[in-house]
């Protein structure tokens, strides 16, 4: 049904009368010979086919990493084994206060008697990466007021108790100073013993 | 090698009629039994305090330092929530809340409570991000860590799509997902994650479940927590203190 | 580059579509695909006859189209030369993992089918033709210039085997597509069990109406002579399953409606004020109300033939663009609203780029070159049989 009239006609001599009635007087050998002469093309097919699924299984061998595979679980954890430690391998950029003292004992020691005690060095003054990479690159904190708002501005937000302060011209006013050009928090704070 | 590839075609084949049926559907019965079952350790929990959090940024901005996080994509981020009296509630987060917040306009008679939510990956127990990686580039390590290997991320952003917590996102640089570690280097390392060394008022903590002394343990039988979006199933290992209803 | 218009409260990472327009073509691509081929086998497996004269066309369709619905996805892939990854390192959990060999496997039957059903005519032109035609249709017919009744027998045999296997393959291949988004449990816009079948019915009345369009425009531009009979089963085809599907489409709004969902409230406010003209207008409105009442015109009343093939044929165009603006919806309105529930954003296709108009437009293009590249080695349409009936 699917084939052109002018297909049907060049096998016109192979009508079923025919193709049984030859069939009757067919040895052995020729009906195997005839099986497989029907089957050739299906098994051409099935070879090339076989052929792309054998090279795919070749490449993915040569493709897939060693440590790649289930590594307990199949849901959460097939993976590739070495991806866990090369990330554990990457540089830690901060380094953390007891890293600091080693250098600047005055003060770290300053702060851990004061308000500041339980801060971190680099919570202020930013990674340690730049300053240890031997370019000595200064660390230092602008001394600005917005540096100390960033923790010290009023916002409704902030759990009450935390010191916080409006404005700085109203913080200067509410302790009876003058506000002087050139003020900054750090002229009566000592931003490592604040208080 | 040879043997490799049969030991894949048959557990491929086995985990493919294997996995859909009894991992998907039996694994739920002890779920809701009551007992956490999981193929997987998790050996760590990271707990953040809204009560004390004062929405300084620096842990967003510790982050992008440790991490390199490019500009315009966050591993972590603060939220702030004001809620009014009428009840409607606003919702802010400027670049992530990494440079700070400033304060809001309205009349402060009209605010019933704000608050700060730090937001990162919450390395889930049972992770959809990791449930949909078609070729295996995301996972759980040993640890209960949710992790991106870049070297065989195809980048489909699928993962994206299914993380109910937007924690993910491509990489511009990589062309990779790329998301919140919980620091593994710094933790494999013996250190603690970045955000949680830099927080000036302690308000996220991160350590191990079973070590009885540590911080976390300690909250964990001290406080009543809560996770984000519990309804989807992923079972997060981020914790709140003082989270309200309003915060997806 | 245009830029990202937003509202509310974003979660900071949500304000791109992470998924372009690529993404909203792959879908459209594979759609066509399941349909042609639904079409093909209503003529081979359940023995449609009124389909002969598009029967080898719509199968050739369907090939044309599949071997360029992953094109739109390496076009979106961060890592396009890791796309292999997906079958050398599957992990079946992921829906989207199945897809590297549910796809082959389904390239597999469709060409399978095509070499059987052509393999007479290719073995005619063998014989018939010189030089390198002549090596190029052996090569076509893998050296076996065998066609005598055993072997034909043999190959009707296993074309109606191959024909039945794929059904099931065409809806697991679409229906599986809807899958990768109906399960994704973090978005309300696109969870939903209704999702595949949505998905698979759209593709059905997609495909269709490409292959009415098609024999239309090759009729209209050879000397092939129309069938009017066969064109009007396949509008009875197109309004019958378009039934089907605007019915699935509106039960899956009117549940997400009824049911008012806490993500509901943003999500409908995303359909308003980001998809209003391609959601309601084109997808629920225009292209979905005119095509249900035409066709049916077109199908129960009696009219003369040239005024039914013109309203058959505006019908068959608005399911096209019902059905692109459906993917559109979907795929790129799941990225619209952030997962904070709280904001919406915006997404405008570049025109350049690796995901702009242009290289879908000429994507969309290339299935057509490949058909127009078959026809010359292989006849698309049976013209002898035409002119016999």
């Amino acid at each position: 049904m699917i084939f052109d009239n002018a297909t049907r006609q060049t096998n016109q001599n192979n009508t079923p009368a025919a193709y049984t009635k030859r069939q009757t007087y067919r040895t052995r050998h020729e009906e195997e010979a005839s099986f497989m002469k029907a089957y050739d093309h299906i098994i051409r097919f099935a070879l090339l086919i076989t052929a792309v699924i054998a090279g795919f299984f070749i490449i993915r061998a040569r493709l897939v990493p060693e440590s790649f595979g289930v590594q307990g679980s199949y849901s959460y954890a097939f993976y590739r084994a070495d991806s866990a430690d090369e990330q554990a391998a990457l540089p830690a950029v901060h380094q953390g206060s007891a890293h600091c003292s080693a250098c600047h004992a005055p003060q770290a020691s300053l702060r851990q008697t004061n308000a500041h005690a339980g801060l971190e060095c680099e919570t202020c003054h930013g990674s340690f990466k730049a300053h240890n990479n031997n370019t000595k690159e200064r660390m230092a904190v602008s001394g600005s007021v917005d540096a100390c708002m960033l923790c010290h501005a009023a916002l409704t937000a902030r759990p009450a108790q935390f010191p916080q302060i409006d404005s700085f011209s109203a913080h200067v006013a509410q302790q009876n100073e003058t506000l002087l050009p050139g003020m900054t928090c750090v002229t009566c704070h000592d931003p490592h013993a604040p208080m | 090698m040879k043997h490799d590839r049969r030991e894949f075609i048959k557990k491929a084949g086995w985990t493919f009629i294997g996995s859909g049926l009894y991992i998907n559907l039996f694994s739920a019965g002890p779920a809701l039994a009551g007992s956490r079952s999981s193929a997987l350790k998790n050996l760590y929990a990271f707990i953040v305090n809204t009560e004390t959090c004062i929405g300084c940024g620096k842990c967003a901005a510790a982050c992008r330092a440790e991490n390199s996080v490019p500009d315009g994509n966050y591993r972590t981020w603060i939220e702030r929530y004001t809620i009014m009296h009428s009840g409607s509630v606003e919702v802010d987060s400027p670049h992530g809340g990494e440079k700070g917040f400033t304060p809001l306009s309205f009349n402060p008679a009209d605010i019933r409570k704000s608050f700060f939510v730090p937001k990162l990956c919450n390395h889930c127990k049972k992770p959809n991000c990791v449930q949909v990686c078609p070729v295996g580039a995301t996972y759980v390590s040993p640890e209960g860590f949710v992790l991106v290997d870049e070297k065989r991320c195809v980048g489909c952003s699928y993962c994206m799509q299914a993380c109910p917590y937007s924690a993910r996102f491509m990489n511009p640089v990589t062309h990779t997902a790329d998301k919140c570690t919980w620091c593994y280097h710094r933790i494999r390392q013996g250190k603690t994650t970045a955000c949680v060394q830099v927080c000036p008022v302690g308000a996220r903590l991160f350590g191990r479940v079973d070590d009885t002394d540590g911080p976390v343990a300690q909250l964990l039988k001290a406080k009543r927590l809560q996770v984000l979006k519990p309804e989807t199933g992923n079972e997060p290992m981020v914790l709140y203190v003082g989270l309200d209803k309003e915060v997806h | 580059m245009h830029d990202i218009v937003t509202s509310g409260f974003l979660f900071p990472n949500d304000l791109h579509a992470h998924w372009s327009l690529m993404i909203v073509l792959y879908p459209y691509i594979t759609g066509l695909v399941a349909g042609a081929f639904i079409v093909s086998s209503l003529y081979h497996v359940f023995g449609i006859k009124e389909l002969k004269p598009v029967a080898r066309f719509s199968l050739v369709a369907a090939f044309a189209f599949l071997m360029f619905a992953c094109t739109p996805l390496l076009f979106h892939l961060g890592h396009p030369e890791r796309a292999l990854n997906i079958m050398f390192t599957p992990k079946f959990t992921s829906a989207m993992s199945g897809f590297g060999y549910i796809y082959n496997f389904y390239l597999l039957i469709v060409l399978l089918e095509i070499w059987f059903v052509y393999r007479p005519e290719i073995i005619r032109r063998a014989r018939e033709t010189q030089g390198p035609l002549k090596a190029l249709y052996w090569c076509l017919a893998l050296g076996s210039l065998n066609d005598d009744e055993a072997s034909l027998g043999l190959d009707r045999k296993i074309i109606s085997v191959l024909a039945a296997v794929g059904i099931p393959s065409a809806c697991i291949l679409h229906g599986y597509v809807g899958f990768l988004f109906g399960s994704l449990k973090s978005n309300p816009w696109w969870s939903s069990p209704l999702m595949p079948v949505i998905f698979l019915l759209s593709a059905i009345v997609s495909g269709i109406s490409i292959l009415i369009v098609c024999y239309w425009l090759v009729c209209r531009f050879s000397d092939l002579k129309l069938d009017t009979g066969c064109l009007t089963a396949m509008f009875k085809y197109l309004w019958g399953f378009f039934i089907l599907d605007v019915s699935m489409e509106g039960l899956e709004l009117l549940t997400h409606i009824y049911e008012a969902h806490e993500e509901w409230h943003i999500v409908s406010l995303m359909l308003s004020e980001r998809l209003g003209f391609s959601f309601y207008t084109l997808q629920l409105g225009i292209c979905s109300v005119i095509p249900l009442i035409a066709l049916g015109f077109v199908v129960l009343k009696k009219m003369q033939d040239a005024t039914r093939i013109r309203l058959g044929l505006i019908c068959s165009v608005l399911i096209l663009v019902q059905v692109l603006a459906m993917r559109w919806n979907v795929i790129v309105g799941g990225q619209l609203f952030s997962k904070s529930l709280r904001g919406l954003t915006s997404y405008t296709p570049t025109i350049l780029g690796r995901e702009g108009l242009l290289a879908a437009l000429v994507l969309f293009m290339m299935p057509f070159v490949v058909m127009y590249v078959f026809n010359l080695i292989l006849p698309l349409f049976n013209k002898e049989a035409e002119s016999q009936q």
